[in-house]
């Protein structure tokens, strides 16, 4: 079998069914046949609309109706693009634009409650009611043709489309169905955004793939009361979930002692964590905190992932529970994995499994022996084909080499070592700063750092690990003023701007212009940037900097 | 807008927000300074959210999900409820957060 829609097909089992929760608790259920029924009039819809090929983006709430309508896309040979909501406002239609700008996309579905604020940008409702489903025939799909286009990589200007093919999904899925071992996954419950790789795949994807039960809720409703997650796994009697560290940590700072009593976790056989750094803390205050209610420490899963290898690259495969190894942090910031009670407590992912994974040095490009760090490359069957519509791009990050499987490899950017036949992520090279699983672009917060403060100089946004294990956002940003009372205005200036358009906190160093290094062809220095506030290389005319971050900087601690 | 025990005074409103805050923080409530700007202790946009939902509940006023960064400090969101309180003429009496509501029972998928 080479392509996901004849995979789903034949497993169309009648009993199994997707359910979503609504914010006010009611359920919505869709069971597997109707799903089926209603995607091939979709596919019958886009058709006839002339879309077979042509990218469309999905902008839909939480709920069924996405699924109906990425599921029609698959089936119509329509490479799908799913997109969060656009919030109102001008940044936001912004972003939606440049991103159908470099897919090529010209349509937006959406549903019909939400049709009306889209219409700027003509925003359709798929009518699969006036298509008849049975017309459908299934189009010629093989393990290469386009599947979906996923943008979580890339800064709101320059958005970057991983393209992921039929073959990239088929055998990422099946990766996580060996995870299960002997156990396979019956019932899966998330609230994760669909939109995300890891609730597209994880969740929405894998129960199709898997032929397994899926209830879900929005991501709004999780963040406002995360009970109702647990609540939904212990009523529905899930055995599998999936979430960021951050919703683990969620759970166990906001569940009360009553809510707790009312769960039953003892259901659960894997936890995946994933899209995020995974905390040792987070695993061993969410198994004290839910061990009452019958969670079991051997159900942890942590993972590492990312898009442009469709979701997975290695996860601890269900039973095996979680290896936590401490090292050396000195060693550590040198490139080194050092063993060392007492020192900084690094997660296992898992073993490669599947695909073929090696750790090259970041300088020299030869891969490295265990135990040291380096870049983390992968080559196989979940590769995916490239970014969409750039080829230069595409090259850099997947670089050909008769050596790899497929003869290209995938450079993640992220780093990390492999010991004792496990991966532990250590960074990453790459620009990329993630809070609460969300991907953020330094230049996106650059640029808004320089629409808060006009005429200032550079600016350089980077991530760095705090004192709580969480990774927080710092922006260096030149200032020409140097009086002290100006300096405290401009810097509130830019962090009330920064943190209520990005929903994060910030650290705030200003400094003289020229602090800001560049390359001799313009690009912004960030890595050495963070090196330099990491050293205590940096004297601040003024630093504002978060709790967690207190005390990490030698010169402005 | 009275004064009466058992009424959302604004001093009644300033406590139970550090108390609110200092849970989603995960800081001591004496650490945090309702004149502070709320960004300063790590308040993020799932913080932000959480707090509208408890003042939904709690206090029993919808607020605008940019309540956190319109009023960026305990003081000014103690403010402004304060004031929505005092046009809205119903009294309101302050109360415990009950446990979530159950979900409604659902047992035809088992």
């Amino acid at each position: 079998m080479t392509d996901f829609v004849t995979h789903v097909r034949s497993r169309l089992r009648e009993d199994r069914e997707l359910v979503f929760l609504r914010d006010d608790g009611t359920p919505v259920r869709l069971g597997f046949p109707e799903l089926d029924r209603r995607a091939r009039a979709t596919a019958v819809w886009l058709a006839r609309h002339g879309l077979t090929d042509r990218p469309v983006l999905l902008l839909y709430p939480a709920g069924l109706d996405f699924t109906v309508a990425f599921l029609g896309c698959l089936y119509a040979r329509v490479p799908a693009i799913p997109a969060p909501l656009p919030d109102t406002g001008a940044p936001h239609a912004n972003r939606v634009r440049a991103l159908m700008g470099d897919a090529g996309a010209r349509m937006v579905l959406t549903d019909a409650a939400h049709a009306p604020g889209l219409s700027d940008l003509s925003a359709r409702v798929a009518d699969p009611g006036t298509a008849d489903p049975d017309a459908w025939t299934p189009p010629a799909m093989t393990a290469d043709t386009l599947a979906y286009l996923q943008y979580t990589s890339g800064s709101t200007s320059d958005p970057r489309g991983v393209e992921i093919s039929h073959g990239n999904l088929l055998h990422n899925l099946e990766l996580f169905r060996l995870l299960a071992r002997e156990r396979p996954v019956r019932r899966l419950a998330g609230w994760l955004p669909h939109y995300h790789d890891m609730g597209l795949v994880g969740l929405q994807l894998q129960a199709l793939h898997a032929g397994a039960d899926l209830v879900f809720m929005s991501p709004a409703a999780f963040v406002a009361r995360p009970v109702r997650w647990l609540e939904l796994i212990s009523r529905y009697g899930a055995d599998w979930t999936v979430s960021p560290d951050f919703g683990y940590a969620w759970c166990t700072r906001r569940i009360t002692d009553e809510q707790l009593a009312g769960l039953d976790l003892s259901t659960l056989t894997m936890a995946i964590s994933g899209a995020e750094p995974i905390r040792a803390g987070t695993l061993a205050e969410f198994e004290r905190r839910f061990a009452p209610a019958g969670f079991r420490p051997a159900t942890w899963c942590p993972g590492y992932g990312l898009a442009e290898c469709t979701l997975m690259v290695t996860c601890v495969p269900q039973g095996q529970g979680v290896t936590v190894r401490e090292f050396d942090p000195a060693a550590l910031e040198l490139h080194r994995a050092v063993p060392a009670p007492g020192g900084t407590p690094l997660v296992a992912c898992g073993p490669p499994s599947g695909l073929d994974l090696r750790i090259v040095d970041p300088h020299g490009l030869g891969p490295v022996p265990d135990g040291e760090i380096g870049e983390i490359w992968v080559a196989g069957p979940s590769v995916a084909l490239g970014y969409r519509g750039r080829p230069a791009e595409t090259r850099a990050t997947f670089p050909a080499d008769g050596s790899a499987r497929h003869g290209r490899w995938l450079r993640t950017g992220d780093l990390g070592f492999l010991l004792d036949g496990q991966l532990y992520v250590t960074g990453r090279i790459k620009d990329v700063i993630v809070v609460n699983g969300r991907n953020l672009y330094p230049q996106d917060l650059e640029e808004a750092a320089a629409r808060a403060n006009p005429g200032a100089g550079r600016g350089a946004a980077f991530g760095v690990r705090g004192g709580d294990g969480g990774e927080h956002v710092v922006l260096v940003q030149e200032v020409r003023m140097r009086q002290p009372a100006t300096l405290g205005e401009t810097a509130d200036r830019v962090m009330d701007r920064l943190t209520r358009e990005f929903g994060v906190p910030l650290s705030l160093l200003l400094v003289t212009r020229g602090t800001v290094r560049q390359t001799t062809s313009g690009k912004l220095r960030r890595r050495h940037m963070r090196e330099l506030f990491l050293g205590g290389g940096l004297t601040p005319l003024h630093a504002e900097l978060a709790p967690a971050l207190r005390g990490l900087p030698e010169t402005v601690a | 807008m009275s004064a009466a025990p058992g009424l959302w005074t604004h001093d009644a409103l300033r406590h139970w927000l550090v108390e609110r805050v200092s849970g989603y923080l995960g800081l001591p409530a004496a650490e945090i300074d309702p004149a502070v700007k709320l960004r300063a202790y790590g308040l993020d946009s799932v913080h932000a959210l959480s707090l509208c939902v408890d003042v939904e509940e709690a206090v029993g006023l919808l607020v605008e999900p940019t309540l956190a960064w319109d009023h960026p400090t305990i003081d000014a969101i103690a403010a402004h409820l304060a004031g929505l309180l005092a046009e809205d003429e119903t009294p309101r009496e302050p109360r415990h957060i009950a446990p979530e509501p159950r979900l409604e029972e659902d047992k035809g998928l088992l």
